[in-house]
């Protein structure tokens, strides 16, 4: 808390002034490579403010698998987060994408607390969770409530299994419970991860409320948005951007208040944050071995069929559809396939995502992908098909045959199920009538539960495509 | 879902980003993909993993 020199003068004998300072990130997503410079910037700040609050709101974790795929996901997000000093995060969408229990080993692996008013613990389970927190700092009052989103279906955005044992209510009905916070605090502070535009609807709802820290959207708010007298900050995502958040206070009363967006990444690396980034970098993670490969692989179409593969076992389709430019190894060889592996075969971190179609359907997205992907011929699972393609770039191939691995043709007018990935989802014309429904799972760990335990997985000669050129 | 680029209407899987309904928006129009930022309706800029949500409207010049 700093107390400005001018208002200490007006003031001096009558009333008390102060100043609050709270910085508000959101979004981080495990995001650990630029943590360094967040360390360089709050050194600065707690030199000149050592009272300064750091607030995250939400989806601190989610984003890097030496974060999310250990023994404990998300944890070594928490432990660096606990090296950065944050006081208070609120809960993502994504700080539940391990379910209860990784949920619970993050919050009890957190120096700070966590608050969110609209989630508890069904049946009485204990978590350690707060709808609000009151900081004090030299007689000002700064109470701070949290609230995460939830969708259509009554869950934050993650995966209906992973919400199990949580209740969630409306966070827009849930926040007025705790309005009489209003009278016990100087600063009252809503942290949110609602997304921007559910943060503009909120202020309208909550007046009472000084200020807004969100995240979900991402966006990059310069400075403060308001709506009436509520400030509303965001600060994109992945440690890009800070906000300053300074509030006047003058006998429990605000009389100024600002918001500063403040970019990070130019920053110098502290030397005690990156090594802390390096050490959980050291993981020996992604050097586990999975299994093994028997004989070399040698052609990249052969690998495209292991990813197919890969997605159809995890999604359980009838078809799965991995375009060419998704498949990063010409070859791979004879020998173990760690974790990292996965990676390098599919760094691209693309959403799976299930729809439906009918064989005409299918045929059709399978035709038109070369046009948008025009590294090659679609790799594919569950089909075989065979095609005619120019020679020209760009051109779409035509399929002139297509069957079931058992030579059943495809009928043009059953419907199948299909999974593939959010590139071609979003690029590939014409779509089937149904757009799908994207998963919270990207190629490489679809690839890691495939070849999870399995030894002299033989791809060598695996093709279910014959493509000629004309 | 249905969302919003440019103020035309773009039908497009559940659980995509912002990038995902640029690039249907520009496929759908037959233009090149754009690699430029994505504002919101307010013109702030939003990253190209913002989750979209249904009804949500986003742009790819500031509509400000």
């Amino acid at each position: 808390m700093k107390i400005p020199f001018i208002s200490l003068l007006a003031t001096l004998g009558s009333a008390f002034a102060a100043q609050v300072s709270v910085l508000g990130i959101n979004d981080m997503h495990a995001n650990i490579d630029d943590l360094p410079q967040l360390a360089t910037f709050l050194k600065t700040e707690r030199a000149a403010d050592p009272d300064v609050l750091l607030f995250s709101a939400g989806d601190n974790r989610t984003g890097n698998p030496y974060v999310d795929n250990g023994d404990q996901p998300g944890v070594p997000m928490i432990k660096l987060m606990n090296m950065l000093g944050f006081d208070l995060s609120t809960m993502g969408n994504h700080e539940f994408d391990s379910g209860l229990i990784g949920l619970r080993d993050s919050l009890d692996a957190a120096n700070f607390n966590f608050v969110c008013a609209n989630v508890q613990a069904d049946g009485g389970a204990e978590l350690n969770l707060k709808p609000y927190h009151i900081f004090e700092r030299d007689g000002v009052r700064i109470g701070v409530i949290g609230l995460v989103q939830i969708g259509s279906n009554g869950l934050p955005d993650v995966h209906p299994d992973n919400g199990k044992g949580l209740k969630f209510s409306d966070p827009f009905k849930a926040v007025r419970d705790y309005a009489y916070l209003r009278e016990k605090c100087d600063v009252l502070i809503l942290l949110t991860h609602l997304g921007f535009e559910d943060d503009i609807k909120l202020a309208t709802l909550f007046p009472e409320a000084d200020a807004i820290i969100g995240g979900h959207t991402h966006t990059r708010v310069d400075g403060a948005h308001m709506v009436g007298g509520v400030m509303i900050t965001q600060t994109e995502n992945k440690v890009k951007y800070i906000t300053r958040l300074t509030f006047d206070v003058e006998d429990g009363k605000i009389v100024s208040k600002k918001a500063e967006l403040i970019p990070l990444r130019e920053l110098a690396k502290d030397a005690d944050m990156q090594a802390a980034v390096d050490t959980t970098k050291a993981s020996p993670y992604m050097q586990r071995r999975l299994g093994s490969v028997k004989p070399a692989i040698t052609r990249r179409e052969s690998l495209g069929c292991l990813m197919a593969d890969s997605l159809r076992a995890y999604a359980k389709t009838d078809v799965a559809v991995v375009n060419f430019g998704n498949v990063r190894l010409e070859e791979f060889p004879e020998g173990p396939f760690i974790v990292a592996d996965c990676y390098r075969l599919d760094p691209f971190c693309n959403k799976t995502v299930v729809f439906k179609a009918t064989g005409k359907e299918l045929t059709d997205f399978l035709n038109a992908i070369p046009s948008s992907d025009h590294h090659g011929a679609p790799c594919v699972s569950g089909i075989r098909y065979k095609a005619v393609k120019p020679a020209a770039e760009l051109q779409p191939m035509r399929i002139t045959e297509i069957t079931q691995p058992d030579g059943t043709p495809i009928d043009p007018d059953k419907y199948y199920t299909v999974a593939t990935n959010s590139y071609l989802m979003s690029t590939v014309t014409p779509l089937p009538a149904d757009p799908g429904v994207a998963h919270d799972m990207d190629g490489a760990r679809a690839i890691m539960l495939y070849m999870d335990g399995k030894e002299n997985v033989d791809y060598s000669n695996v093709s279910n495509i014959d493509v000629t050129v004309e | 879902m249905l969302v919003y680029v440019n103020n035309t209407s773009v039908m497009i899987f559940s659980g995509a980003t912002a990038i995902d309904a640029v690039r249907r928006y520009c496929t759908d129009a037959g233009l090149s993909l754009h690699e430029g930022e994505i504002y919101d309706a307010w013109g702030n800029v939003i990253a190209a993993d913002s989750p979209m949500a249904d009804g949500r409207h986003i742009f790819t010049q500031s509509p400000q």
